[in-house]
């Protein structure tokens, strides 16, 4: 098989699969509630304002490389976070660890949700919590977010493979080094 | 009434229910487990999101006992569903040697089998051609009269730089690893599309699972498979024949089925269990079909004997989840009867992952990206996989403290290695050490233990009925319409992972069976 043609029928999976779930995802359960007071919406008990927070958290635990734009890392960290909500029991405490994180964005500069913070102050928020002792519901939610990003497609780019376990690769990927440009 | 009730619907079980459905006969396949679709979006979705895709153990049903430290993981990998282990098993399937099938004779050790390598060698065959086995012919592997239904997947890119070269500069060889894994497009199956994931799971049905021949049997209208319907007992209907089997279905509600002819595919532990369930009058007072005494008994798995590397470059793993070579080097029986074979199995699917050493770093942002990046892809693993002997001892019984959630009694396993093992396990890490020292590794370490998935030789096949449970063909020796699928018939274990055997048997098995009921 050529190249092309294998990239044609990994993406074409990769693609049913994709509606497939999207369909799936439809009839298993998607908790969209009427929007809130201030217009918030939540898909999967997450609001949308968490999720942006959740997104704008991964940012700065997996910051954005050649390799790796930053839209990609959005995009995982939301999959994974919805992916996650929707099949634990409970699920992780991305809601209080997130409270955590607004104390602090709010401390920081008032007024302010986290992801309107400077790309500076984000980080020195997320050090900070990081850093305390003992362990808060913010770190069990930053662990979970790097365990997903790492686990999926940025992870495996950082260290030079195109896929990972769980995603179609070129056929003879696994032939050649993995240093190979 | 029924032609033939197959009780187990993983790969023994699939394939006699297959190859009689085929032949026109009419079968009822049970299995105490749930039908779950092996390659459902969500399952391979929940795999993507780090959640586990298998309800993998039901503690009330599952429940076992271990009087051995060996046994603790019974559950860790048998899964109890229609298409059994082989919904995650990691396919491969290489075949036993064929001293393996004479071992009394040629060592004065363990026992024969009652057929020879040569007379199971066209079954090898067909079972290979069924289940779709990529390989190639190699100087030391078993003898083949056909080549394989599929080419051999390519060598790693860790095989070509670096297990070739260190075994060549130990005077060993390296041959392809044959696998249950489509190397092109097999059987309406796809070819491998490098997923990775192949345990646990395989989403492009490239890996052969039994539900291949779940489905081909329902086709012919022949089959009628029944899940979570769970066999308590076998009734005799004579003294030498088997009536009806008392099953209980999902909701609780007993029942009863008759058949003609009645085939035990329910795996090494559990087809011990029923037939010491199932214990009646007369001659199967201590089991049925155990006037041997040998029900439960010589129960074996496969040593295994690792050796690991960190090495000084990156070897490229996790991109196949399985390894592409083997070694037949060691698998000659030279050490008998003092220690056993080893079946050499390079791995580059070792090392922590990019999500381990994230999750262990302590770190985060640009700081954690250096240490993954600096830290992932060094680690390799060489793992001998070695014979076991048929200990009397080593065993599946009936506990006399712990009942399942019907009542009846777990079975208590009973695992353990003895000198030949050790010496065995002994070998695969000198040889281990010998060819990844040749890599000039920065670290190497050792560990060992048994194959958990495997449970060989618990109603083992022999010519002496009273040295044995079953004859060739996998009829009880004492009933007449009662035959055993799966490796429960091995009389000894060789050093290679049984599905293979598992399935020429149960292909034998079936093809008589279709004949004579």
């Amino acid at each position: 098989m050529t190249r092309r043609a294998f990239l044609a029928v990994a993406t074409g999976i990769a693609g049913a699969v994709a509606a497939v779930y999207a369909l799936a995802r439809g009839r298993i359960g998607r908790n969209e509630a009427p929007p809130d007071a201030a217009g918030n919406t939540a898909v999967d008990g997450l609001t949308d304002n968490e999720l942006r927070a959740l997104t704008a958290l991964a940012l700065v635990l997996f910051p954005p490389t050649t390799r790796v734009p930053g839209t990609h890392v959005e995009r995982t960290a939301e999959w994974w976070v919805r992916g996650r909500v929707a099949r634990m029991t409970p699920p992780p405490p991305y809601r209080a660890g997130l409270a955590l994180l607004a104390e602090e964005a709010v401390a920081l500069q008032p007024g302010s949700a986290f992801r309107e913070l400077s790309a500076a102050d984000r980080e020195r928020v997320v050090a900070k919590l990081m850093a305390a002792h003992p362990e808060t519901a913010f770190h069990t939610t930053a662990a979970d977010l790097i365990e997903g990003l790492y686990a999926s497609l940025p992870g495996w780019r950082l260290v030079g493979y195109d896929a990972g376990p769980g995603m179609p690769n070129l056929p003879l990927a696994y032939t050649t080094s993995p240093d190979t440009p | 009434m029924t032609d033939v009730c197959v009780i187990g619907a993983g790969v023994a079980g699939a394939l006699v229910a297959c190859e009689l459905a085929e032949a026109g006969r009419s079968v009822v396949l049970l299995d105490t487990g749930a039908r779950l679709d092996e390659a459902a979006a969500e399952r391979y979705e929940r795999v993507r999101l780090g959640l586990d895709p298998w309800e993998w153990e039901d503690p009330g049903r599952d429940a076992f006992e271990a009087s051995s430290e060996l046994a603790a993981g019974v559950n860790s990998s048998r899964m109890k569903c229609v298409g059994g282990t082989t919904l995650h098993w990691n396919a491969y399937a290489p075949r036993l040697q064929p001293a393996d099938f004479e071992v009394r004779s040629r060592f004065g050790i363990a026992r024969d089998w009652p057929v020879s390598y040569d007379a199971i060698e066209p079954y090898y065959v067909r079972a290979e051609r069924e289940l779709g086995v990529a390989g190639a012919d190699a100087p030391g592997a078993p003898p083949r009269s056909a080549p394989y239904p599929l080419p051999p997947h390519p060598y790693s890119h860790a095989d070509s730089a670096f297990f070739f070269p260190a075994f060549d500069a130990a005077g060993l060889s390296l041959a392809t690893n044959p696998m249950a894994v489509n190397s092109e497009a097999y059987d309406g199956r796809s070819t491998c599309l490098g997923f990775a994931t192949c345990w646990p799971m395989c989403p492009s049905r490239a890996k052969y699972t039994a539900m291949v021949h779940i489905r081909r049997a329902e086709a012919t209208g022949n089959v009628e498979v029944r899940a979570q319907c769970h066999v308590r007992r076998l009734r005799l209907a004579s003294d030498r024949r088997v009536g009806r089997a008392e099953c209980v279905d999902a909701a609780g509600r007993a029942g009863s089925i008759e058949a003609k002819a009645f085939v035990l595919a329910a795996g090494g532990v559990e087809n011990a269990r029923l037939l010491l369930l199932s214990a009646a009058d007369g001659r199967h007072r201590d089991g049925l079909g155990n006037a041997s005494g040998l029900v439960g008994r010589t129960l074996m798995s496969h040593t295994l004997a690792g050796v690991r590397a960190t090495l000084r470059e990156r070897v490229g793993g996790h991109r196949l989840g399985y390894g592409t070579t083997l070694s037949w080097d060691l698998y000659d029986h030279a050490t008998y009867p003092h220690a056993g074979n080893v079946l050499l199995f390079p791995s580059d699917l070792q090392g922590p992952t990019p999500a381990q050493i994230a999750r262990d770093a302590g770190s985060w942002g640009r700081l954690l990206q250096e240490r993954v990046r600096d830290g992932y892809g060094y680690n390799v693993k060489l793992v001998a996989e070695g014979d076991m002997l048929p200990h009397a001892d080593n065993r599946v019984a009936l506990s006399t403290t712990q009942r399942d959630r019907l009542g009846d009694p777990v079975p208590v396993v009973t695992l353990r290695t003895s000198a030949f093992e050790e010496a065995t396990i002994a070998r695969g890490h000198e040889v281990g050490r010998r060819v990844l020292s040749h890599l000039r590794p920065r670290a190497l370490w050792t560990d060992q233990g048994v194959f958990l998935a495997h449970f060989l030789g618990t109603t083992a096949m022999g010519t002496d009925p009273g040295a044995a449970v079953c004859d060739g063909l996998g009829r009880c020796h004492e009933l007449d319409n009662l035959y055993i699928a799966g490796s429960s018939l091995f009389p000894t274990s060789g050093a290679a992972h049984p599905t293979l055997l598992i399935a020429a048997l149960a292909i034998r098995t079936g093809e008589h069976l279709a004949r004579s009921v």
